[in-house]
């Protein structure tokens, strides 16, 4: 799939003290993407992600976005340029609840002189939550209690409703359904496939080569800090081969493949 | 993620209780502050006339304060063990500023300069501890029990040990003035109270220290500016300890030398008992007022029926005591 190229990374390394956590690493996504992130423990995927998300800051490299050179120095950077990201912990406010969550950062003010001492507009966050979960087709007990009490299957529905909402260019999601049983694996995929129209890229971060294939349509393999594949999945003829050259790029048996 | 009873888990599904259960729980000191009050007025016939009660809500206006500005810090997942002594240090430097005596500046100072220079030292040690925990990244704990000690060690250098008396009239006011009969140290308590009741829970100022409480990893990723919110949390902390100085010289009309020694573990006690966890996040401004009217209460009932005041300590260890129980009573029965 060769649209143009809304996000790029050149060259990325990112050191922490001695450990190379990625070297020299090119990334690409592509317009109406979906994009999966593989490899094994420790190869950098989820360095790679937080820094695109503005976690951590990169030690050489550049990032491209829509072809204009961007530095993300925060969260709030990246958040700024419409990136959302979900991260494998969900990061999630347990104290807070379902709407504070979603808004978290970005609260509704009342305007005028609630404006002033920043006045909570705490109905018409609720109702907006309550709008937006009804579209997703979630459904929780209360959406005011603190979601500590929900289960993992519907707090993970709360981060991702929170990415959907905000996430006008890109979503990012690391290991979405890691803590999800088959039935909840299934809708969650056909939720990121329904992504694609609503925002104009996504990257997964997934263990799972059964989801990555169901789901992607290109992959990117990473291995000890460095790019060793990226298989187009969209459109391949033989899922087999194109599931053992995975394996093979993970373990590091086989680099560098284009193709099926 | 909250404490959890992996045995318990194991065999138990999380407990849904009614709405008026979890009122109950949520709300429960102020419940055992009726039954108390209920108690106070069979035991203690004076304790529910209008001169007893006006007579609590003063004797509690300075631990009133200064459980907001505790509370202030425990939301955000700190604490502040110095405001008693920025409470003690500020009023020391307004008596040193204001009198004449030998321990003293002798400049005469006006009392609204030094009252002025009172809240600028607190901010400035507000700002000092914030960058310290905040910026060099030591332990909230550690850092202000060191200023704590600090502090106090500086209001021995510049009072000599000695106190400062006759204060001003003008600057007593807060501390001493009636208005309509009513202590204004009173009137200005509650108000504080009911400031900070409105900015932490209808707010963005107490949306985002309830965020950082809970997970300020999330709060970071979020877009929140956690540094900068948790300096100024500890600025308002020390400000208000500052003021409470005020108040407090005011009332005494004099600065002892240990002015405020002790109020740190009352402020603790009440906030802790009302509900504001030490963990961070949780608890509102509500429950820390019916921990600091319950201590209040019961101060008041053990004056009224003679009993020796050294039974106070006891009274308030055995409180916060009793309050961990309820908090782990809690979460049992949430079976969270």
């Amino acid at each position: 799939m060769e649209g143009s190229k809304i996000l790029e990374l050149k060259g990325i390394t990112k050191k922490f003290g001695g450990v190379v956590a990625l070297d020299n690493v090119d990334f690409e996504l592509y317009e109406n993407e979906i994009l999966a992130l593989v490899g094994d423990n420790g190869a950098g995927k989820s360095t790679l992600i937080k820094i695109i998300s503005g976690i951590y800051q990169a030690d050489g490299g550049e990032i491209f976005l829509d072809g204009n050179n961007v530095e993300i120095k925060n969260p709030t950077d990246s958040i700024e340029l419409g990136i959302e990201t979900i991260y494998q912990e969900l990061a999630l406010f347990d104290n807070l609840s379902a709407s504070a969550n979603i808004y978290a950062g970005r609260e509704l003010i009342f305007s005028g002189a609630g404006r002033l001492v920043g006045l909570l507009d705490q109905r018409r966050m609720e109702e907006d939550t309550r709008i937006l979960l009804n579209n997703l087709n979630i459904s929780l007990p209360n959406i005011k209690e603190d979601v500590e009490k929900l289960s993992g299957g519907q707090r993970q529905s709360v981060a991702i409703s929170r990415a959907i909402k905000w996430g006008r260019k890109i979503i990012i999601m690391d290991e979405p359904a890691a803590a999800l049983g088959v039935k909840e694996s299934m809708m969650l995929l056909d939720l990121i496939r329904s992504l694609i129209g609503k925002v104009r890229g996504v990257i997964i971060i997934s263990h799972n080569i059964e989801h990555v294939l169901g789901v992607a349509h290109r992959v990117i393999v990473l291995r000890r800090g460095k790019r060793v594949g990226d298989i187009q999945v969209l459109g391949c003829k033989d899922p087999e081969i194109l599931h053992t050259n995975l394996v093979m790029m993970i373990t590091g048996i086989k680099t560098n493949s284009k193709e099926a | 993620m909250s404490n959890i009873n992996i045995e318990d888990n194991k065999i138990l599904p999380r407990l849904r209780l009614s709405t008026f259960q979890n009122f109950f729980l949520d709300n429960i000191t102020w419940f055992i502050l009726l039954v108390i009050i209920i108690i106070a007025s069979i035991i203690a016939p004076k304790f529910l006339t209008k001169l007893n009660l006006l007579n609590l809500l003063s004797q509690v206006s300075i631990l009133g304060i200064l459980v907001v500005a505790e509370s202030l810090c425990l939301i955000t997942g700190n604490l502040d063990l110095s405001i008693e002594s920025t409470l003690g240090f500020s009023a020391v430097i307004a008596g040193w500023l204001m009198m004449n005596q030998h321990n003293a500046s002798g400049w005469n100072v006006q009392p609204f300069i030094a009252i002025i220079v009172m809240l600028l030292v607190g901010a400035v040690i507000g700002l000092i501890n914030g960058y310290i925990i905040v910026k060099i990244g030591l332990d909230p704990f550690i850092g202000t029990l060191a200023m704590l000690i600090i502090l106090r060690g500086l209001s021995l250098v510049i009072d000599r040990g000695g106190m400062y008396y006759d204060l001003p009239p003008s600057f007593n006011v807060l501390g001493s003035g009636n208005i309509v009969g009513i202590p204004i140290s009173v009137i200005v308590w509650i108000l504080i109270f009911a400031i900070a009741y409105f900015v932490m829970s209808k707010c963005r100022f107490g949306r985002v220290r309830y965020a950082i409480g809970g997970n300020k990893w999330a709060a970071l990723a979020s877009g929140i500016r956690v540094d900068r919110v948790l300096i100024a949390t500890f600025v308002y902390s020390s400000l208000l300890a500052a003021f409470a100085g005020w108040m407090y010289a005011g009332r005494l009309q004099t600065v002892p030398t240990n002015i405020g020694t002790g109020l740190v573990f009352d402020a603790f006690a009440a906030s802790v008992i009302g509900g504001v966890s030490l963990r961070g996040g949780r608890g509102t401004l509500i429950g820390a007022l019916s921990g600091v009217l319950l201590l209040g209460v019961i101060g008041n009932i053990l004056n009224l029926t003679h009993v020796s005041p050294f039974w106070v300590s006891t009274s308030r260890g055995m409180l916060i005591f009793i309050a961990m129980l309820i908090d782990t009573f809690k979460r049992k029965i949430r079976r969270l």
